[in-house]
């Protein structure tokens, strides 16, 4: 048997698309990672199984990188239709999205779609909830929101709101406008995320200060105040009547991510 | 429908630039949690593909039907799989050989019997501990009889006929040596040849995952929840409903939970569980991989039997 003294190499085009495509998301995840940026999207305790993901692409994408020249020998001659690549534009589609838009947070007009809670839930509920901080929370006189708490105390002032009447609140979040709120009204709110931000939860509270009216949507704001009751939308509801405020930049961290246990 | 004139303004509305910031963010965030699930998914498929043979899998399972879907709807007990990963793995051990009424009880079963998302139900309903145990027994019960009905309804394996014989895309002529001969290649070759089969199936099963992803992010923009706010009381609107939620929306089962405890006071118990778990079972994001592995008529065929037996289950849970 003669063997062919020159060895032709074929260019894959398939091979070439995919590599380029594996490339692009070991880059992305590297690069959000590195960047610290991966907190805008998931739940920090998943940090590590994205850079496991970016782990496992690598050699993913060298196999296919290694494949891009192949001999012409190989007995291959699978005819591609070019309809078959339409499959690699949701891989180009999402990648493009991730790298030419700027890592932004949820703004204030998502709020409405994803169902605020105090308009979600009745006002009193009917079986008894567990109060891990109740106990806590009510030997102070001044409550200061932390993050790892700002669930637990926005659903304690939703549902309990008597046991914090009078009480100073301090706490940050951005400003929200709930619909049929007056015009000294807003809320103060913050994304709560569990897993990703698929599933993030406006939390927050109602506020009052007389020129309300001047702050816009989704500003952030540090602000300092007394929880007292009020009406919105024809039912007594509790709020935060402001006595100090201080406009701040976005946080680090805007989403807040509550402990897992 | 009533509702269309304000359906269409909402989605008239949510084209800006706001939105489009949104809809990046979801879509990204589904995605990259999503992903690590999906890549260890195609390698364990890659794995069970060059290393393990049918006989080894033939003499694992049980000839009795009963014997064999009871323990695969609790093997999530012991690899708590979530439902982003699912649908590679049934596909391969289907191919393996391994009987449909028991690959299908595992797949519905596994993303919510295992401790993770026990684990993170029991936190999102801390106040309602029952709520953990309907969403167990519903699961395992809807999960078992959707197994069973399957091997009375169909007797082959409902692969797409592609899908049985030859699944890599391209690029793999050398690699289309027969099943049995798995024990002809040397270790590293097997290994080299697992990682090339995982990148295929990649972006043979990925794709369907973005476009998924893309659905869902887009119904989450567009889908004020103030319009399911409407039905919540009713004890079978409200189960429908939040079946057609979980579907459209596609979360992580880890998380879903979450989501249901944001409506519990708002909706009726049983369409919460209704919720929980169906979407794990059937949602955009694993319906368009499931299309692509496995014949049409018996997607359809599945998705109406988990559907009807979760709802009529919620149902009942109303009902007590």
């Amino acid at each position: 048997m003669k063997h062919r003294s020159k060895k032709r190499y074929l260019f894959d085009f398939d091979a070439f698309l995919r590599a380029v495509i594996l490339l692009g998301f070991v880059v992305l995840l590297m690069w959000l990672v590195r960047t610290q940026q991966l907190t805008l999207y998931i739940n920090p305790k998943f940090t590590v199984l994205v850079e496991i993901a970016s782990y496992l692409l690598l050699p993913m994408f060298l196999t296919q990188a290694l494949t891009v020249f192949r001999p012409a020998n190989a007995f291959h001659n699978h005819h591609h239709s070019h309809l078959g690549r339409l499959m690699y534009i949701p891989f180009m589609l999402v990648l493009g999205l991730a790298f030419a838009l700027p890592n932004s947070t949820l703004n204030a007009s998502f709020v409405n779609a994803k169902g605020f809670n105090s308009q979600l839930s009745a006002p009193v509920s009917t079986y008894e909830m567990s109060r891990p901080l109740a106990p806590q929370l009510r030997q102070l006189s001044s409550i200061e929101v932390i993050d790892r708490d700002y669930a637990e105390i926005m659903s304690e002032i939703q549902f309990f709101p008597q046991d914090y009447i009078g009480k100073e609140i301090v706490m940050t979040g951005f400003v929200f406008r709930p619909p049929g709120s007056a015009d000294n009204q807003f809320s103060l709110v913050r994304y709560v995320v569990m897993c990703c931000t698929a599933d993030a939860l406006p939390y927050g509270v109602l506020c009052e200060l007389p020129d309300a009216a001047k702050y816009e949507e989704g500003t952030w704001l540090s602000i300092k105040g007394f929880l007292q009751r009020t009406t919105y939308e024809d039912r007594p509801v509790p709020a935060i009547k402001i006595t100090s405020l201080k406009q701040v930049p976005e946080p680090k961290n805007p989403y807040v991510f509550p402990p897992s246990q | 429908m009533d509702n269309l004139p304000a359906i269409s303004t909402t989605v008239l509305n949510a084209i800006n630039m706001d939105n489009i910031a949104n809809f990046k963010i979801i879509l990204l965030s589904i995605v990259l949690e999503a992903l690590p699930f999906v890549l260890i998914s195609v390698l364990v498929s890659a794995i069970l593909n060059n290393f393990v043979t049918e006989d080894m899998i033939r003499r694992l399972i049980p000839k009795n039907k009963l014997f064999s879907i009871v323990p695969a709807s609790l093997l999530g007990i012991l690899f708590p799989v979530c439902d982003c990963g699912m649908v590679p793995i049934v596909r391969r051990l289907v191919m393996k050989g391994v009987p449909l009424h028991a690959a299908v009880s595992f797949m519905l079963a596994a993303p919510i019997i295992n401790p993770v998302v026990t684990a993170a139900t029991a936190f999102a309903f801390r106040t309602n501990g029952d709520m953990v145990v309907y969403r167990l027994a519903t699961t395992f019960f809807v999960a078992c009889l959707a197994g069973w009905l399957t091997s009375v309804f169909f007797r082959g394996n409902e692969l797409k006929a592609n899908a049985a014989i030859h699944h890599h895309a391209c690029g793999c002529c050398d690699h289309h040596a027969e099943d049995n001969a798995i024990a002809a290649f040397t270790f590293s070759e097997k290994l080299v040849r697992t990682v090339h089969d995982a990148s295929n199936e990649f972006f043979e099963m990925g794709k369907y995952l973005l476009m998924g992803a893309m659905l869902g992010a887009l119904a989450q923009i567009v889908l004020p929840r103030a319009l399911l706010l409407s039905v919540g009381r009713d004890p079978l609107a409200s189960v429908g409903v939040m079946m057609l939620f979980a579907f459209v929306i596609s979360v992580c089962s880890a998380a879903d939970a979450f989501i249901a405890a944001s409506f519990s006071t708002s909706f009726s118990p049983g369409s919460l569980i209704a919720f929980m778990v169906f979407g794990p079972m059937i949602d955009f994001k694993n319906t368009l991989m499931l299309l692509h592995a496995f014949r049409a008529r018996f997607i359809l065929w599945l998705s109406v039997v988990v559907a009807l037996l979760c709802g009529a289950a919620a149902y009942l849970i109303n009902l007590l």
